[in-house]
Formats: C-alpha cells, structure tokens, sequence
C-alpha cells in the first residue's frame, strides 16, 4: 500500500514537475540566450563607442589641420609668422607632432620642427579622408604610433599643410578600455594592421607592425560582411575561446574589436543558469516531498481502513481507525468503526448460540448415551426385588448391571479423554491380527444388524508401534459407525495393505455416506452424523491415531458409502515373546 | 667600468670588462668585490640606433633591461613581464650660454631669460609631469640644499624690465621676414633626432617669444654638436646636463673659466660664484657645507651660468624576472643587488 502512497504522491509531483520542467527548460534557454545577447549588444556598445571616439579624434585632428589651413593660405602671413602659427599649434595641440608647409615640389616652407622637416604628401596608398590624405599608420624611432595628414592648400602658390598625427591618444583610448577583467578592444585597419591592442602583453604586436589579416573577426568583417558595421564571432586563440565584436571606423575603414574570454564573457549567464537550474531543482525535489507528504495524508485514512480491515478480518475486532476528519474518508472511518462494533457484538451473539448449541448437543448425547443405561440398570433393580431367589436371574442382573456401568464408564472415560488425552504404550503390533480379532468379536453385531462384515488382509504381518486397547477402541469405533450407517443387507470391509514404509487400514462400508459440507468437521470434537451421541468417537479415535504418529482421512459419497483410511508408519521391531504370547 | 677601456686598466667595480666590439660589450662578475659579489654573472650591453629598436628586442625577450624610457613611452611599455622603474637623477634641462660673449656675457639677461620661462607649463605640457622645476645647478636632493631660498619665478614682466634694463629696449624687424621682431635674438644648438629636447625648445621658443626674444634653432648631428660645444663656437646650446648628486659636477661646469678651463666651455665666470665653489670644497664640517651651499644658492641666483629648466626624471624598463630592490634608486646602481625573482613567471609577450 506504500507503493500506492509513493504513487501517488509522484502521480501529485509529476503533475506539476512536468509543466515546471518545460517552464525550467524555457526559462533556462531564454536567459542564455538573453544574457548572451546582452553581453554581446554591451560589448558591441562598447567598440561602437570607442569608433565614435576614434573617428571623432581623428576628425577633430583634421579639423584642426583645415583651421591651421586655413589661417596659413591668402593671408599674407610673413614666412615667421607662419612658422610661429605651425610651432604654436603644435605645443597646442599634442595630437600633432609635426605640422609643415611644402610648396608643389615637396620642399619645406615652414615646419614646427627645430630640425629638419620629417613628413611629406602621402603617396598613392593614402586615404581620401574628409578633404584631406591619411597615410598608413605607423610606429616611430619612439615607438609611439603616427599617421601623416595632408591639406592641399587653397593658396595662389598651392603647397599643402602636412601634419604628423600622433594617435598616441588613440592608444589610450584603447588602454582605457576593459571589459571584464580580460577583455580588451584593439583596432585594426582595413588592409589587417594593428594599430591599438589594449592587453599590456599584445602591445608588442603593434610595435613590430604585426598583421591581423587572419583575424576571424576581421576577416568576417573585411570579406564576408564589408558593408556592415558591426558583427560578432566566436573563435579561439592561444588565450581559449573568445567572444569578439566588432565596430567599423567608418570614414576610416578601421575595425574596432572587442574580445574578450568566452567564459568571462557568458559568466554572469552561466552563472544564472546554474542558478536557475539549482532553483529549479530545489523546487522539483520541495514539490515532490510536499506531493509526497500530501500525498500520504491523503492516503493515510485509506491505509488505516485498510488495516482496520486487515485486521478484522484476522480477528482483532477490537481494532478501530482513527477518525480526524469530517470528509467523506472521516465518514467513512466512522461506519467502519461502527461496523467493527457490530461485528463484535454479532460475534458474541454466535458464540452464545454455539454454546447453547453445544451444550444442547452434549447434553442430549449424555441423555442418550447414559439414559439407555440407567433405564437398563432400573428396570433390572425393579426385577431384582422381585425375583432375587432366581439364581440365574441374579446372575443375567450382575452382568447386566456390569455391562451398562462399563458402558458409562466408556462415556465418561470418553469425555475425559477428550479434554486430557491418556498416555499411551507403544508395542508393535501385528495389524493384521488385532483387526481379525476385533472384527471376529464384532460379527454378531453385524449379524444382528443384518449386515455382511468381513476382512481383507495383505500377505503376511503388518506390524506398526501401538496401543493395543487403543487402536482397538480406533476401529471398534470406525467398525460400530459403519455398521450404524449401513442399511441391512449392506456391507463392511476392513482392509489392510502395505505401500512401501507405510501401513494402511481401511474400513469401507455401503452405508448413507457423509455430505461433502460435513467431512471437513467430522473429526472435530462433538461432532456427529448421527441423532444422537456426544460426537466424541471420531475426534478421540483422530487424537489416538495421530498420537501413535499416524493419520486418519475420510472420503465419502452419499448414497454410496464411506472409507476411513488409518495409516501408521511399519516398524522393524517385532513383539517381545511374553507380549507375542498375551 | 673604468672610464677608459684599456689594456692597463685595474679596476675594483662588480664586473670587469671581458669583450668590447662593434655589437657591444660583455662584462662579468668579479667575484671579488668589496661589497660582495653580484648574482648577475655576465652582462651583455648591446647599443641600439633608436629606441624603437630597443623596445622591440625587450618586448620579443631579447634583451632584459632598456635604459631609457621616454615620458610617452612608460605606459606602452609596462607590462605583466616588464617593470618600468622611474627615479629622480641629477640631470637637468637648461639652456647654457656663451657667456664668454655678448648677449649671455650679461648676468642681467640670463636672469631675465631665467624669470621668463614658465617651468611648471613646460613640465606639465612636455615632460607629462616627469620632472621638477630647476632654477639653479645645485641637486636639490642634496642634504645641503637650502629650499628656503626663494627661486627664480615666472615673471615676464620682471623679465620685460631687466632686458630693457640691459639695453634691449626696441623690437628690431628681420628685415629678411624670416624671424620675427624681436629685442634679443639669438641661436640655440640642438641634436638633431631627440624629440623630447626638440619639444622642450619648442616650448621654450615660444615662452621666450613671449618677451619678444627670439630663439632660433640650430639643429647638428650629435657629432658637430658634442664638437662646437667643446669648442665653443655656439651662442646657446639646450643640453641634458649632469649637475647631481654631488657638488662634483656643478663645481666641474660652472667654476672659474679664466681659472680652470676644464669642463666649463660656457664660458661663465663669476667671482663670488667662484669663491663659494672654493669655500665649500674647504668646509670640513655640516654647518660650514651648509652655509656655504646656501651662499653659492644665492650667488647662482643672482648670477645664473644658464637657463635651468627642469630637473628630469629618468624611466628605465627591467624584465620582472629581475628584483631590483630599491625601486625609487636607478636600478643600474643597483645591479650588484640584483637577484632572479623565482616567484615570476615568464610572460609571454606574443
């Protein structure tokens, strides 16, 4: 019945674990996916912004490269007046290291350099930005990153202003990125050089001018997605996998890239997922032990019926149920309990009846079996008076009065032997002798009564351990039964057989047979087919027989006849000669 | 290291010479020495052209210390494999005169040269704060020093008055128009490549402009510069100078030139100046030394050989796998202390 509780309780659970599973399984991808696209929209933030800066930091320096422009041409500034503009700028404006004028020919006008002028127009390779050229980047004699900007002079003579860019500012920017505590951005041009790299350890990287062409991100930005202006991509480098983006410079055609270790990166949403899961199972295993516990109390009644039940049916009728409840189940206990007391009442009420019942039977079998007697005896004393001078009359009387004094001492000894049976002698005994003797005694009964007794032996002794006076009481029992029950001109047979380590005695007669509802109580004590008697002969010759370790069955069939079975276990022993002889 | 290599050398230093070539040199540890030997075996010094060159080597692993580190360049270069050790030195920035000849023959004109630089800008805007103000040829580290003596300020005006005071009253135009209109005009060596002189020039130009004195540049090959230095044929030179931590090397550049040529080729002389250098080199005890420092304080003030600029700072990069202990020193004066930093892993610099 456990097994119905623990059902029952998971049936409860599974109810709401499997919603909660698909709740969980939900819950658990669109938080992955959420916080990733979070960290990875945060992360793309933060590049676009640092492009926005980027760009507005080189367009800033542009602009003021125009403004410097535009101060120097048709102005009619004297040569010094220029030059002090150029060097003012300069100490102004860190951004440039170097600002000079060229004429057509590439020859320095004027410059803010002390020494000699270090820049000149870009070449072919240049960029075409907001009005002016933007060389490559690289990285000077003191390591410090530099681009060179030209603007063409509106001037009657021409020239162009050319400035040295130092993006030293730009690295900062770059430095000043961190994202997590791995993450760094670094900038790449279009043709894959880095210019920026954030992680102290990759600077290097820029300084030997090194290529990131192989980049994953920057080859998905550079060839598979040239028109886009920001992506994201997951690869792995010597550092593990990574979680990169990326935003365009656009005027610039650079590429700023975040990257940034995938678990560092996912952390938080790895972090939430275990988080939810733990929850979840939390609430798995708190919606199971309270289904269960639920469950159980639901239950609980039931199993104390059941019990109740179980036990009434072995007898306890003093068990009840506990009846807490108002509901159907309390009622229910209720009617139990009731019944319960029913029950014993009405088991009192048999026990009463089976009593008197008893009592009737043994009391008409002692007025039976005494009543003869005593009449017997009390009809002879009447006579005695009369005819006490008749020798032979006193005589008929003193064994008539011995016969039926043994025969209620037989009742009596009967009666006592049922509530404590007598110790018997073990001898072997021939079988087949006791049974010839005893039917040979018995066969003016079976005269008298019109009936054909006789006896069918095996060849040769069957001796078993017994009590002489007992085994004959056993069959002068089964013998008397069935000649009572046999009709005139039926039959008896006593039959003894051997079957290996065993002795087998059958009385069999043609008589009206036993009900087949009767058999299985035919040897209890006062039980009898008869109308009269105490019912005891049966029980005591059962009690006999299984005391000399034997047993004793019936089959029988009504209107056919009846056979008792005995059957004792032979023996190797064989009677002492003073015993062979009595 | 002795300061002339030779066959004959004898020395008692921590290392001694094993090989000198076109590569460099190679020295090892002498055993030997007096202050116990060091745990560095053998030191290999290889010249670079340019710093780029050196990073470079240091950033791959090729090298494991770099001796000079710019200003700009400290933030780029440190790293979780390399320590970047910034200590005060006794090097100044300064503008130093002919001052055997007119204009710089004028005490009153370098002073008035002097109060006209704004220090303070010129380390902020140039040095990025790696510096201090320098207005004397005296290490103001030195137990000695006297910071009571009000320095030169920055005072334009003051500066104004003292030059007309000196007779450069009118602005003169350049007739040419290639320089400016100016009271005082002069010309200033400068080395060619080394930018962070080129950009203190640069500012230095303009502060000085400022009071319509016109500082033109020269800039020559180390060679030609180290050489018209030597032999005076400049009017001004912007040098980084030695001038600490002793009294040694004011004493060597700034005592009398008529006296004792030696390494003073500015040409300075100054009387009290020279008696104070004389004083103190007798003084034997703490009060006299202070007393006397604090007069020569007084006597370079009203006579500066020079236009102090800035006392520098210098940034020196060391591979971490190196302790080099002390870290407010020069860690090259510490090598002897050196020990190998077991606790470091290498770092790979990619």
């Amino acid at each position: 019945m456990t097994k119905i509780s623990t059902r029952f309780a998971l049936l409860l659970a599974a109810a709401a674990v499997v919603p909660l599973l698909g709740y969980g399984a939900v819950s658990v991808f669109s938080l992955r996916t959420g916080a990733q696209e979070a960290v990875i929209l945060g992360n793309l933030n933060v590049a676009s912004q640092v492009a926005e800066q980027i760009e507005l930091y080189v367009t800033g320096s542009v602009k003021i490269l125009k403004a410097v422009a535009a101060d120097l041409q048709q102005t009619g500034l004297q040569q010094w007046q220029k030059d002090r503009i150029l060097k003012n700028f300069v100490l102004q404006f860190p951004e440039f290291k170097e600002l000079t004028l060229l004429d057509d020919n590439g020859a320095a006008i004027v410059s803010s350099r002390l020494g000699v002028p270090t820049v000149s127009v870009p070449g072919s390779e240049a960029l075409a930005y907001e009005g002016v050229l933007l060389s490559r980047f690289s990285v000077d004699a003191d390591l410090l990153p530099t681009a060179i900007v030209a603007v063409r002079l509106n001037d009657n003579n021409g020239g162009w202003l050319v400035g040295r860019l130092n993006l030293e500012e730009l690295w900062r920017m770059v430095d000043r990125i961190r994202v997590g505590d791995r993450g760094y951005a670094l900038v790449v041009t279009n043709d894959g050089q880095l210019l920026a790299h954030g992680n102290p350890d990759a600077k290097s990287r820029v300084a030997r001018g090194d290529g990131l062409q192989d980049h994953p991100l920057v080859l998905r930005v550079h060839t598979a997605l040239p028109d886009v202006e920001t992506a994201f991509e997951e690869y792995a480098d010597e550092r593990g996998p990574m979680l990169g983006v990326a935003a365009r410079v656009p005027t610039l055609q650079w590429t700023v890239i975040v990257e940034q270790p995938r678990g560092e990166a996912f952390a938080i949403a790895i972090r939430l997922q275990w988080q939810l899961g733990i929850a979840i199972a939390v609430a798995l295993m708190a919606m199971l032990g309270i289904g269960y516990v639920w469950g159980y109390r639901f239950i609980d009644p039931i199993l104390a019926l059941t019990r109740g039940t179980r036990a009434l049916a072995e007898g306890k009728l003093d068990e009840r149920v506990t009846v807490v409840s108002k509901d159907e189940i309390g009622q229910l206990g209720l009617a139990f309990n009731n019944m319960a007391d029913k029950l014993v009442e009405l088991q009192e009420d048999v026990r009463k009846k089976e009593r008197q019942a008893l009592f009737g039977r043994i009391s008409i079998g002692l007025v039976h079996d005494l009543s003869h007697p005593i009449q017997n005896i009390g009809n002879s004393c009447k006579l005695i008076v009369k005819m006490f001078d008749d020798l032979e009359y006193r005589e008929n009387f003193k064994r008539t009065v011995e016969r039926e004094l043994a025969q209620v001492k037989r009742v009596l000894d009967d009666l006592r032997n049922i509530a404590r049976p007598l110790p018997l002698d073990r001898f072997p005994l021939d079988m087949n002798k006791t049974i010839s003797d005893l039917v040979e005694s018995m066969q003016t009964s079976a005269d008298v009564a019109g009936l054909t007794i006789a006896t069918e032996q095996v060849l040769g002794a069957l001796y078993v351990e017994g009590d002489l006076f007992a085994l004959n009481r056993v069959y002068r029992n089964l013998i008397t039964n069935a000649l009572q029950a046999t009709p005139p001109r039926g039959s008896v047979v006593v039959r003894t057989n051997r079957d290996g380590e065993f002795a087998f005695i059958e009385v069999a007669d043609t008589g009206c047979g036993i009900p087949k509802e009767r058999l299985d109580t035919i040897f209890d004590d006062f039980v009898t087919t008869k109308r009269r008697g105490l019912g005891l002969g049966l029980a005591i010759s059962k009690k006999i027989v299984e005391q000399l370790g034997g047993t004793i069955t019936v089959a029988s069939e009504v209107g056919v006849g009846t056979t008792f079975t005995i059957r004792f276990p032979l023996t190797q022993a064989r009677p002492t000669t003073k015993l062979a002889a009595g | 290291m002795p300061l002339s290599i030779g066959s004959g050398n004898v020395g008692t230093g921590l290392f001694r010479l094993v090989s000198r070539d076109s590569d460099g040199l190679e020295l090892e540890r002498f055993d030997r020495y007096y202050l116990g030997a060091p745990e560095i075996e053998r030191v290999v010094i290889h010249p670079s052209d340019n710093l780029r060159t050196s990073w470079t080597r240091l950033l791959r692993g090729e090298v494991d210390m770099v001796t000079d580190v710019p200003p700009e360049a400290v933030e780029f270069i440190r790293n979780e494999d390399i320590q970047v050790i910034s200590f005060p030195r006794g090097y100044q920035f300064l503008v130093a005169f002919n001052s055997a000849e007119a204009p710089f023959k004028s005490a009153a004109v370098r002073r008035a040269l002097n109060a006209a630089v704004n220090r303070e800008a010129l380390i902020a805007n140039v040095l990025q704060g790696n510096g201090e103000p320098a207005t004397g040829p005296i290490w103001p580290a030195h137990w000695a020093y006297d910071r009571s003596i009000q320095p030169f300020g920055f005072d334009p005006r003051g500066a104004t008055s003292l030059l007309e005071a000196a007779g450069f009253r009118s602005v003169a135009v350049d007739p040419t128009s290639k320089r400016p209109p100016a009271r005082l005009r002069f010309t200033c060596l400068l080395p060619a490549n080394f930018s962070l002189l080129e950009r203190i020039g640069l500012e230095v130009q303009k502060q000085l402009y400022d009071i319509a004195v016109d500082v033109q540049f020269e800039t020559v090959p180390i060679e030609e510069y180290d050489a018209r230095i030597r032999e005076g044929r400049f009017e001004a030179v912007l040098v980084d100078m030695i001038s600490g931590p002793t009294f040694g090397r004011p004493f060597l550049f700034w005592r009398s030139a008529r006296q004792f040529k030696g390494l003073n080729v500015f040409g300075y002389e100054n009387a009290e100046t020279e008696r104070q250098f004389q004083i103190l080199r007798a003084s034997m005890n703490e009060a006299a030394i202070r007393s006397a420092t604090r007069r020569l304080q007084r006597a370079l003030l009203d006579d500066p050989p020079a236009l102090f600029l800035a006392w520098n700072e210098r940034a020196r990069a060391v591979r971490r796998r190196f302790d080099v202990g002390n870290s407010d020193r020069d860690p090259l004066f510490t090598i002897w202390q050196w020990t190998e930093n077991t606790d470091s892993q290498p770092v790979s610099t990619q």
